[in-house]
């Protein structure tokens, strides 16, 4: 690995982070409250540190697969460690791994939270870590990307490690417009919820926590019954529909704004997902029904919303779901596995993999009755090639390890089983969220050190969709070239 | 621009590359799937998997936007396809690499009736080129700028030559007539040398000027003009027929070495009055049979670099006066050269200039237009010829007054079809034709050789 490439890029990356911890400071100096002090030292430190290694010569090399993978994991992974310090440094969260777990919670846009009392914490760091959900939604790297064209010569590699599904493309056939026009899209589409949340009644400094929460399909609310706390049925309709909408590819919406309406109808991606978010909806709406005394509108937002909530992987609750009958916490407990489409800022195993892997399934058993058939997966008419579908599967199996390895390491701190296998799945799937002691009113403050670091591990392994990260841990990407 | 590219082989890649560098928006269709990851990997394109020729894949690609669609496909008549479909359906311009000799005198009817709006022949490019060189054995390498008027000559400098250690500018007062050294390689260093610079040797040269005053450089330095009367070419190739033709035209006598007997009789077929041999030309006992060492000119033209390589060698051994040839692979370019053979031709870097060329006139349609541009040692400097048109920035300005960026010289202004070698004293006007010498960037307009 070329390490000059990747401190390259590592700057860059910290730079910008700086700089958009900027409107979090401005916010804090508004209430002149005391984390005024914490945002400067972290911005300047951050900043500087970022200004030293962007200017770093690269002598002309350029960025092969193996850097653009390991500086994305890497990126991550320091940008955590430094986003973390505002929260520290201020002594809103006293254990530097606590403020780790929080920000990695934050960019990878998991939601779930160790803060124990979220009303008492200042406006500024509750801006910044609802920022966090933002920036991590649509990814620092291509928004970097867009703003910097030049970083290291070959960004794709970079998009490509940090953008969800299986074969991240471009929308245009310049890179840098590419990741423009998702920001674009991403920035417009958070302007219109954050605007009709004001319109229906939200403060103003709400509506900019909740809109970054659902934009980015985070879930870090700032209050403590999340948006239950309102009781509000038009904000729970805005944020619900907004949830479904992040979590679909957006990729359709560049083609609907092309005029392309026909390929978003007909997108089997996002059929599948409309159609398991049509049916959990209906199956809860039926289960749950005697928990609302057959009150029929109120069940029907409360249902929709967890379900958007849930596979969206956003994590944001208006009610206790945790009190909900078996049947529909399994299903829950699917939907946060599934997870949203490809290309959104939702999390999971993206509804484009199952999809192709249930076709597959399909195939093999045709192909075990008829042994000489051939037949290729297609998917909205082109065939998947076998490079795509190894790889979906090996991902499909790692994926599956972690959570088994990652259950086993949170087992100890003996919790019921419910609590860890959920806790597990809400991080790795970036959710938020579980059941039982970490339920939408619960929080993860109560777990050892050890499960913390383990769950930091699987928020970012399920955000970057573990190949990059696990390119760090191999030997020969550190040695010389 | 938006640029389509249908067919993703060595100059599809190539011109995907050079153009997307430059600021075009490219998209590159072809059916196979490793061509496009490895694009898709290295250059910053768009990639779709289809024929071409489907208007379902062109839509897709979003042929009506377009400005241009550049096919080059291994079929002619696929690419023909392509760009009459293309046009159909709103492409603003096409261009089609046909490349078939059957095709070779039908070009301007297909330009009409398909309406391309450029034809692009790599193996004839390839051959005008070849038959150039051998027209003047000093030269490495020549370049013709308006209109055939100013000649531009690569040659290297020997040990006895008379030019050496003495500054350009004494140089200069020296020869009677008005020539202008542009670029110097010295050591992988590309130089655009100034008044107190002085040639040392080995160093590599592009001189420029009118052809008169170049032959008589020449001749001043006590080169040997004749050009090739006697030429052996290696290999029956497409280019090799071009090339027979261009060189019959001249009156040289040619004799082609070809391994394929039933290709030996397709040639006898297309070209007359010419000695075809079956043989080996890689083998040294037919290359001594054939009197090698009594050829003015030897071209090897076969399909593999590596004979190509070898039977020049021999040639360049047996103190043959002029040797060409041909290298597909332009990685091999640098290698070859050290080891003396400085003649190389690739078809295949030949087109991709040209379609570059014609791009980047297509994007001068404000005022300024680039008419042709050269490349020269592996891209690392490069020569554009533009006429001057509106009122850009350094009209009627002296030139030593004009703030140039550095490393750019104004080596030949044409005016009225008289050919001047500017000195600090004399100005552009309008309607001049202007050759300018940079070291690599991407001059696409007159307005970039200015600082600031």
């Amino acid at each position: 690995m070329n390490k000059r490439i990747t401190l390259k890029v590592l700057g860059t990356v910290l730079f910008w982070e700086a700089i958009l911890m900027l409107p979090s400071l401005i916010i804090a100096i508004i209430d002149n409250s005391s984390e005024i002090n914490s945002f400067i030292i972290s911005i300047v430190f951050i900043g500087s540190i970022g200004f030293i290694a962007k200017n770093i010569k690269i002598n002309g090399n350029i960025m092969r697969k193996r850097e653009g993978y390991a500086a994305v994991a890497l990126c991550w992974l320091v940008m955590s460690l430094m986003g973390a310090l505002p929260f520290y440094i201020s002594g809103s969260i006293p254990s530097y791994i606590d403020a780790v777990f929080e920000t990695v919670s934050g960019f990878t846009t998991t939601g779930s939270s160790i803060v124990r009392d979220i009303e008492s914490m200042p406006r500024g760091l509750l801006f910044w870590r609802s920022f966090t959900h933002w920036i991590g939604g649509m990814g620092i790297l291509v928004l970097t990307i867009g703003l910097v064209p030049s970083i290291g010569g070959r960004p794709l590699f970079l998009m490509k490690a940090e953008s969800p599904g299986p074969t991240p493309g471009k929308l245009v056939p310049k890179i840098t417009e590419s990741s423009k026009i998702l920001y674009i899209i991403y920035t417009v589409m958070t302007i219109i919820v954050i605007v009709l949340l004001i319109i229906a009644g939200m403060p103003i400094f709400n509506s900019f926590i909740y809109a970054f929460g659902t934009a980015g399909t985070g879930g870090f609310a700032m209050d403590a019954l999340s948006v239950g706390a309102y009781d509000n049925p038009w904000f729970d309709w805005i944020i619900t529909v907004g949830m479904f909408l992040f979590g679909v590819n957006f990729t359709l919406y560049f083609l609907l704004i092309r005029g392309y309406w026909k390929s978003f109808i007909k997108n089997g991606e996002f059929k599948l997902y409309l159609l398991y978010v049509l049916a959990a909806i209906l199956l809860i709406f039926i289960n749950v029904l005697p928990n609302f005394n057959y009150n029929i509108p109120e069940t029907l937002r409360h249902t929709s919303f967890t379900v958007a909530s849930l596979v969206s992987t956003t994590g944001y609750a208006t009610t206790d779901f945790n009190i909900w009958p078996m049947f529909s916490k399994a299903i829950l407990l699917c939907l946060m596995f599934f997870g949203a489409c490809a290309g959104s800022t939702g999390g999971g195993v993206k509804s484009i993999r199952i999809l192709i892997l249930v076709k597959y399934m399909f195939y093999e058993i045709k192909h075990t009755i008829h042994p000489n058939s051939i037949q290729t997966i297609k998917v909205d008419g082109k065939s998947i090639d076998n490079d795509t579908l190894k790889s979906i599967m090996i991902f499909f199996f790692m994926y599956i390890i972690t959570i088994i390895i990652a259950i086993i390491i949170v087992s100890l701190d003996n919790f019921d089983f419910m609590t860890t296998f959920s806790s597990v799945m809400a991080t790795i799937s970036n959710i938020g969220p579980g059941f039982e002691l970490v339920g939408p009113l619960g929080n993860f403050a109560d777990f050892s050190n050890l499960s913390k670091i383990t769950m930091i591990l699987c928020m970012l392994l399920g955000r970057l969709e573990i190949i990059p990260v696990l390119t760090l841990f191999s030997p020969s990407i550190w040695k010389k070239n | 621009m938006k640029i389509i590219i249908i067919g993703g082989g060595k100059v599809g890649y190539t011109i995907a590359q050079q153009l997307s560098t430059e600021n075009h928006d490219i998209i590159l269709i072809d059916n196979d799937l490793n061509t496009l990851n490895h694009a898709e990997d290295t250059l910053d394109v768009m990639c779709i998997r289809g024929n071409g020729a489907s208007v379902e894949i062109m839509k897709e690609a979003g042929i009506g936007e377009s400005d241009l669609l550049i096919a080059v496909t291994d079929g002619d008549e696929l690419n023909m396809i392509c760009c009459v479909i293309g046009k159909k359906l709103g492409a603003k311009h096409t261009v089609a690499r046909i490349r078939n000799t059957d095709y070779s005198n039908e070009h301007n009817m297909l330009k009409e009736e398909l309406e391309l709006d450029l034809v692009i022949n790599p193996e004839m490019d390839a051959a005008i080129e070849i038959s150039q060189i051998l027209q003047l054995p000093y030269a490495n390498n020549i370049e013709n700028f308006a209109n055939n008027m100013v000649e531009m000559v690569e040659f290297n400098i020997n040990e006895n030559d008379n030019i050496i250690d003495i500054t350009l500018m004494e140089l200069t007062k020296k020869l009677p007539f008005k020539i202008l050294f542009c670029v110097v390689k010295r050591n992988d260093e590309i130089i655009i040398p100034k008044g107190n610079f002085s040639f040392k040797v080995n160093d590599i040269v592009y001189v420029i000027g009118e052809k008169k005053s170049i032959n008589k450089f020449f001749k001043y330095l006590g080169r040997n003009s004749q050009r090739a009367k006697n030429v052996t070419i290696i290999g029956g190739s497409r280019i090799c027929i071009y090339l027979t033709w261009l060189l019959k035209e001249m009156g040289t006598n040619v004799k082609i070495i070809e391994y394929d007997k039933e290709r030996c009789y397709v040639l006898n077929d297309i070209l007359e009055d010419v000695l075809i041999i079956n043989g080996d030309g890689t083998d040294q006992d037919v290359l001594d049979n054939e009197n090698i060492h009594t050829t003015d000119g030897f071209v090897a033209l076969t399909d593999r670099d590596e004979e190509n390589l070898i039977s020049s060698l021999y040639a360049h051994q047996c103190s043959v006066p002029k040797v060409v040839l041909k290298i597909n692979r332009l990685n091999y370019v640098p290698i070859v050269k050290k080891l003396g053979l400085d003649s190389i031709v690739s078809p295949k870097y030949t087109t991709a200039n040209s379609i570059l060329r014609y791009v980047r006139a297509l994007d001068n349609s404000q005022g300024i237009a680039v008419e042709k541009l050269y490349k020269l040692y592996d891209d690392k400097a490069e020569v554009a010829e533009f006429i001057i048109k509106g009122s850009p920035a350094i009209l009627d300005i002296k030139l030593q007054d004009l703030n140039l960026k550095k490393d750019v010289l104004i080596a030949v202004i044409v005016r009225n079809k008289k050919i001047i070698i500017p000195s600090g004293d004399d100005l552009i006007k309008e309607g001049d034709k202007v050759i300018i010498v940079t070291k690599s960037g991407y001059i696409t307009d007159l307005s970039d050789i200015l600082e600031g």
